[in-house]
């Protein structure tokens, strides 16, 4: 009996611990994640219908290839308009309309589901340069994208496929979207040049050679990398205050993402770290190396150099009355490293000359001593024909101090006589 | 008695553990069903409002124009549909296809045995692997997917058959033989001739002289009996009379030339080396879809061929879109 009562008191004992024991834990959230997820694709369509002047997006199709920016506007009914300008679209500004969605999927996804050209271009799987090749990859770009954070400010994505974060910023209301790109335009041609190789990424500790810019994606070699096999491909993004990594590229102790254009516009300074910023390579030693026809500015240049070029242009419509003058300048050409040229329409000739790149700035051209190679047949002919020429090709040697006000690009330089400030020249390319 | 007792009290125990559970109670849908109406506020709500109209009311069909890519194989990189060009498919997808078995068979078929989602996708889809492409899919008899449709070109009724509509009408006889099955005899009138791993290689006039009316119905017997329906549904007399005349001579394996063979006064006369008379094949096969059309179904595939024929070479597309606005 005593035993009964044992199992009779054991189990009322764990029945009444057992169904005291709550199976529902407290909700976390007051609503269901369903409910949560529809409150967020509401919120975020609002946020994004809710900038008057629309987004800015940086937008990379993958994390190897380099960053676009498009515009966009979105409505309350739908639609979103989108601006481009890029390569892609022949570099002309455009925008198109399309429609777009907040819907539940990984999370809020931002879709771009009805096809919109500048944008969707990046995710056909044909290729925009008209390949023939059926790979069906194209430019591999996302345009459905998950909601990561969101405020008025600022969207941060992550595209659905490529897993790539993108942003898109709230624009200034006051801001003009062709003018925004020529903005970003003028940045561009601020930084980057089809002549320049290569910037320096000078650290706190060594200078990295950054090669390609005007790709936006650097090639960048490290102090004893290879320069076949050690470069590092890094992606980028030009903004309007410089130029934007698209991840973090690390070296030694600091860590880059962005660099904003500084005051006198001589340096891209990492926002990360004050020390560390691009700078273009030495002026005068490019000048010497360049491979470039640098023209002389006959608008900008100082009264004796005016009577000098002009002198010669009228020597030359005088002895070739069917030619026009184009430019005379400095040349960087296969015949000779360095050379004055002059061009007549369907004629161009060079002269050698000696180019000494010397201390800071300092440049010295000088004709040559010696009189073989002095000219190319069309140099030759010129110089035969009107004095003017040798009095030229002597009145513009001589020793000068360069600058630039672009020294990223340099697209052109200001010739300054070492001995005189008020005698100059400008030539560019 | 001991035993019973502990039975009984531990199931005593069991069940008061589970009465101590709380039922949860179900109560409306958790998700947002407001937006299942057409919304007069949005940008497309003229083009939403038709498609409700001519799709999603009479036929129970969402006609999805805004891509959605989990909807797709994540496989393949894929675009959304232009939205002008998916007007253009739409009142296309109604005139020469709804319409057509609306009126030649009822709107009550179509609606039970038709589709039940339309999904455009702007791109093709690659397939790298082999150099393919995918014209349209058809999933379970449910949702056809149709692809290219960037490229629509709407004056070309061979490029909207071949993409769109003989899709369709193919994916629709898989549908209805998948619901009632052909004659078995069908399947043993080219048994030996198939080819389900290399019939992208054959040659058109090759196959059709073997009588099959496409490379792709040379496959299986399924896919040859769905496409002589689609083909003979959406092809003029003079392509389908092309066919049956290809169909009657040899060609070489390139499929261009035919086959000639030299006699004894050195004259070369044609000769049709293996052995079938394809345009016998394809109308026996022909006979037979026709018939079990309209013993299964009650379809006169005439009346489909006659009324796709005279709405083909009545395109209007301003017509057409003006239903839109």
């Amino acid at each position: 009996m005593r035993r009964i009562l044992f199992y009779i008191l054991t189990t009322i004992t764990i029945s009444l611990t057992i169904s005291s024991c709550k199976l529902e834990e407290d909700n976390i959230f007051a609503e269901s994640s369903a409910v949560r997820l529809n409150n967020a694709r509401k919120e975020y369509r609002q946020i994004l219908s809710d900038a008057p002047n629309g987004w800015e997006m940086e937008y990379f199709p993958t994390a190897e290839t380099e960053g676009y920016t498009f515009l966009m506007k979105f409505s309350n009914s739908d639609s979103v308009v989108i601006a481009a300008k890029n390569k892609y679209i022949g570099n002309t500004y455009k925008t198109e309309t399309s429609f777009f969605d907040v819907i539940a999927d990984d999370g809020p996804v931002l879709t771009f589901n009805s096809y919109n050209n500048p944008f969707h271009l990046f995710s056909n799987p044909e290729d925009p340069n008209g390949g023939t090749d059926l790979d069906g990859y194209g430019l591999k770009g996302d345009y459905e994208f998950i909601v990561l954070k969101a405020d008025s400010n600022l969207m941060t994505l992550k595209g659905k496929k490529r897993g790539t974060y993108i942003y898109l910023r709230r624009l200034e209301t006051t801001e003009s979207w062709p003018s925004y790109f020529a903005k970003l335009d003028a940045m561009d041609a601020k930084l980057f040049s089809t002549n320049i190789s290569y910037l320096n990424l000078v650290t706190n500790s060594s200078v990295i050679k950054a090669y390609d810019g005007i790709t936006h994606l650097f090639s960048l070699l490290e102090p004893g990398g290879d320069p076949v096999s050690g470069e590092k491909n890094v992606p980028f993004i030009v903004t309007t205050y410089g130029i934007r990594f698209h991840s973090a590229y690390t070296y030694g102790s600091s860590t880059f993402q962005d660099f904003a254009l500084n005051e006198n516009e001589t340096k891209l300074v990492s926002k990360e770290d004050a020390n560390s910023y691009f700078e273009g390579p030495v002026l005068n030693t490019h000048l010497k190396e360049s491979s470039s026809t640098w023209k002389m500015d006959t608008l900008n240049m100082s009264t004796n150099c005016k009577v000098r070029l002009r002198s010669l242009i009228a020597a030359m419509k005088k002895a070739y009355p069917t030619r026009s003058f184009e430019y005379f300048g400095i040349a960087n050409k296969a015949t000779y490293q360095n050379s004055f040229v002059l061009k007549l329409t369907g004629a161009e000739a060079t002269f050698r000359v000696n180019f000494t790149a010397g201390n800071n700035d300092a440049v010295t051209i000088s004709l040559p001593t010696d009189n073989t190679n002095l000219y190319d047949n069309n140099g030759k002919v010129f110089y035969g024909k009107s004095t003017e020429v040798a009095t030229t090709l002597s009145f513009f040697s001589g020793a000068y101090k360069v600058s630039t006000k672009v020294p990223l690009s340099i697209s052109r330089v200001h010739y300054e006589r070492a001995d005189n400030s008020n005698e100059f020249f400008e030539i560019y390319r | 008695m001991n035993s019973l007792l502990k039975y009984t009290l531990f199931s005593l125990v069991a069940l008061m553990m589970f009465s101590s559970c709380s039922d949860e109670k179900l109560g409306p849908t958790i998700f947002d069903t407001a937006e299942t109406t057409v919304d007069s506020t949005k940008a497309s709500y003229k083009f939403d409002l038709y498609l409700y109209n001519n799709f999603l009311k009479p036929y129970n069909l969402k006609f999805i124009y805004r891509m959605e890519d989990a909807g797709a194989d994540m496989d393949y990189n894929l675009v959304p549909a232009t939205y002008e060009n998916s007007k253009k498919l739409a009142v296309l997808s109604k005139y020469l296809w709804f319409d057509v078995y609306a009126k030649v068979v009822s709107p009550e078929f179509i609606k039970l045995w038709g589709p039940r989602i339309i999904h455009l996708i702007g791109s093709p889809a690659y397939n790298p692997a082999n150099g393919t492409m995918i014209l349209g899919l058809a999933e379970g008899g449910i949702k056809i997917s149709l692809f290219r449709v960037n490229s629509i070109n709407t004056n070309d009724v061979d490029m909207l058959n071949e993409y769109y509509f003989k899709t369709m009408h193919h994916e629709f006889a898989h549908i209805l033989h998948q619901t009632k099955s052909y004659p078995k005899e069908f399947n043993l009138i080219s048994f030996k001739y198939y080819e389900p791993f290399s019939w992208q290689d054959r040659p058109e006039r090759v196959v059709e002289s073997l009588g099959f009316v496409s490379p792709y119905g040379s496959s299986q017997t399924r896919e040859d009996f769905v496409e002589i329906i689609a083909n003979y549904i959406v092809k003029t007399d003079a392509q389908w009379n092309t066919i049956l005349d290809n169909a009657s001579k040899g060609w070489e394996k390139d499929g261009i030339t035919e086959s000639k063979i030299m006699t004894s006064d050195t004259t070369f006369i044609p000769i049709d080396n293996d052995g079938i008379d394809g345009k016998a094949v394809i109308l026996q096969k022909l006979s037979i879809c026709r018939i079990w059309l309209r013993d299964s179904w009650g379809i006169d595939l005439d009346s489909l061929h006659a009324e796709v024929q005279k709405r083909q070479a009545n395109i209007n597309m301003p017509h057409l879109l003006s239903e839109i606005e």
